[in-house]
């Protein structure tokens, strides 16, 4: 190989393996940066809503998970007086969030839309979050749990 | 300009008019015209960096479908292939250039790359015989059996039948896409040259068909200077170009379907015989040689309608069959796939064929008490034989299969168009907005004119359908009344077609 051909060979190879390796680094950071920008020291839970199973989750569920994953009904645990952030997303059809022992919501959950609530709970205790969309079958059975910890527990 | 022992001397100035058989309607070499367009298709780098882009596109789509929300209409991988390129490829691509898509596509790159061991320069082993590059892997030669389209018919069948899962699941559709590179790699190091693209890839066969009526056409200048051309760079490869990648050898061809438009012949060529020509669209004197390809056109006919009525039609027992994994109804699936399936391999071509006898008893009947003059039977143009007018009957089929399907995307793509913008912001349904456009609204564009640009595209089809049956029925039988009436059971379809098409559309 001449030099000039491995130079343009060089170059090339440089600018595939940039993209492989520079694409989900690029993504990963964008999005680790949207969501610390969110949170702003605050803890942040992310929590799935899923028709077919009838669940509030933080399991991920996303393109590849999915199909086969099991998500295991959501348990999210506080402290009282401690300020924390909700991301609720759908992924499937329409459903909607709301805790009504605290008189939160309820809001639409829109599938493959994130909804941020900022939330700060005072009285220890545990608060069901529920769906208030008839969303499919297995709606009913669309709870999760907030368990807000007092001091000294 | 040193001369090269290899490059024929001649001069090109005192030939007389160059050999192009191919060329009968209004032609222009665009290479000649503009000068910077065939330097910019003979840059070595040009490919690559056609490449790179789509690349990148594409392994982000990937990315997206197993990181992004499972959502279909939220996440990029569905919203721009499905809707913005599939629209792009069918409607722009295709009618005006042709396999353009191929010079650009990222699915067999990173097999042909491996297969070259380089990304924009060439390897050049001066043998005295045969290819002239050296190709990494085994080097096998595909075999005869399967030098065909049939593979690529079934694939496609195949896809089409899924192609509810398709279209709405990220996850599916980065599934196939990732096996289509991955099987594209594994054939690369196996077989000789693209045998991926050229009998394989699902999206191939329609691109080769549909094509055949495009504007862009590559072809040799002259065939006279190939016959004279003792290198054959164009499909051996030179020191400046890759041999063939589609194993298409340019002095002899007269029709678009297997050249992928990769420009490596108009690099290693050494005498600059290859041209970029341009023709209006809807060329009449190409044909269709082989029934797998005239099943190829049954096939995409038969498949616009069945999409059109389970998108757009009133039945929803059939859209609910399509839609499996909504319903779960395995059994009306599997009604759904044999239905289609025996649509387009059995019931759609026994009904053509049929037709095809009728125009072959109509116009001998009708010709019978005229006098057949005696030079058109001398140059065969007598007594066409059932399998020479099946098939050269069938290619008109290929701009109205392609105007109808032209005619089917345009309600997906105005109707699901604001999610593009939408999707632009948020590609991954992470809750990003990067342009601010995340929460645009959807919005069908200009509902009541998508009706009307239907009809107008589908009797665009049929006129030109119509235009080219005429040409093929003068070429058959040389006789104004046999070429009426032998046309006439074909126009009958044509037109029925469209008729139907028409009234699902339109309601
Ligand atoms: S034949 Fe298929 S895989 Fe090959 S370049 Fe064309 S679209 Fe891509
Ligand atoms: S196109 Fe091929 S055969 Fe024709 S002159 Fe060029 S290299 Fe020779
Ligand atoms: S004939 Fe072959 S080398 Fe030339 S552009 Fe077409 S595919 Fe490429
Ligand atoms: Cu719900």
């Amino acid at each position: 190989m001449r030099w000039k051909d491995g130079l343009k060979e060089g170059v090339a190879l440089a600018t595939l393996l940039l993209v492989f390796v520079g694409l989900p680094w690029a993504l990963r950071a964008y999005e680790n940066g949207q969501v610390r920008r969110l949170a702003t020291g605050r803890p942040v839970f992310t929590v799935y809503a899923n028709a077919a199973f009838g669940t509030w989750t933080t399991t991920p569920l996303v393109g590849w998970t999915y199909f086969w994953r099991k998500p295991e009904p959501a348990h999210i645990q506080v402290r009282a007086g401690q300020p924390f952030v909700l991301r609720i997303t759908a992924v499937d059809v329409h459903h909607s969030f709301g805790i009504p022992q605290l008189g939160i919501g309820p809001y639409d959950v829109e599938p493959g839309r994130f909804l941020k609530l900022e939330l700060k709970v005072d009285e220890p205790g545990l608060y069901t979050f529920m769906c208030y969309t008839v969303c499919g079958r297995h709606h009913e059975k669309m709870m999760g749990t907030l368990e807000v910890v007092g001091e000294g527990q | 300009m040193s001369v090269r022992p290899d490059v024929m001397t001649e001069s090109v100035v005192d030939r007389p008019a160059p050999k192009r058989p191919y060329l009968k309607g209004r032609w222009m070499d665009l290479g000649e015209r503009v000068r910077p367009l065939q330097g910019l298709l003979r840059w070595r780098s040009f490919q690559f960096l056609a490449i790179l882009p789509n690349l990148f596109l594409f392994y982000f789509f990937i990315l997206a479908a197993l990181w992004g929300t499972p959502v279909g209409n939220r996440n990029i991988m569905i919203v721009f292939v499905w809707i913005l390129w599939w629209f792009i490829l069918i409607t722009l691509w295709v009618p005006l250039a042709g396999r353009l898509w191929c010079t650009m596509c990222p699915i067999p790159a990173l097999g042909e790359w491996l297969q070259r061991l380089r990304l924009v320069t060439v390897r050049f082993a001066s043998k005295a015989k045969g290819f002239k590059n050296v190709l990494f892997g085994l080097n096998r030669k595909w075999p005869r059996a399967l030098d065909n389209i049939w593979l690529q018919n079934l694939l496609f069948l195949t896809l089409a039948t899924f192609s509810a899962l398709l279209v709405t699941r990220p996850i599916v559709s980065a599934f196939v896409l990732g096996g289509m590179i991955v099987l594209a790699l594994g054939l690369a190091l196996v077989f000789r040259h693209r045998v991926f693209c050229r009998y394989l890839c699902p999206v191939s066969g329609f691109l080769g068909l549909y094509a055949m009526t495009s504007s862009v056409a590559l072809r040799s200048r002259d065939w006279d200077v190939c016959v004279r051309c003792p290198t054959k760079g164009c499909m051996l490869g030179s020191e400046n170009g890759w041999g063939c990648p589609w194993m298409v050898y340019m002095g002899k061809l007269d029709r678009s379907n297997y050249c992928g438009l990769c420009f490596e012949c108009l690099k290693s060529c050494p005498n600059d015989n290859i041209g970029l020509f341009v023709r209006p669209f809807g060329v009449t004197e190409t044909r269709i040689l082989h029934l797998d390809e005239a099943y190829k056109a049954f096939i995409m006919l038969v498949l616009a309608a069945v999409y059109s009525v389970t998108l757009l039609g009133p039945w929803g027992t059939f859209k609910d069959w399509a839609n499996v994994t909504e319903t779960g109804d395995w059994r009306g699936f599997l009604a759904y796939a044999a239905l289609v399936w025996g649509a387009c391999l059995v019931a759609f071509p026994a009904m053509y064929g049929l037709l095809v006898k009728v125009s072959q008893w109509a116009s001998r009947w009708r010709g019978r008490r005229v006098l057949v003059p005696a030079s058109a039977s001398a140059n065969g143009a007598g007594e066409p034989d059932f399998r020479t007018l099946f098939l050269r009957f069938s290619y008109p089929l290929v701009p109205l299969g392609l105007l109808a399907w032209i005619a089917f995307s345009l309600p997906l793509f105005f109707v699901n168009g604001s999610y593009i913008v939408s999707v632009l912001s948020d590609p991954l349904g992470w809750g990003w907005d990067l342009l601010g456009t995340a929460h645009v609204p959807w919005k069908p564009l200009i509902p009541e004119w998508v009706p009307v640009l239907q009809a107008g595209v589908l009797l665009g089809g049929l006129a030109v359908a119509l235009r080219t049956g005429w040409a093929i029925a003068w070429e058959l039988w040389r006789d104004p009344r046999r070429a009426r009436w032998g046309l006439a059971p074909m126009a009958g379809l044509w037109l029925m077609v469209t008729v139907g098409f028409l009234w699902l559309f339109t309601g």
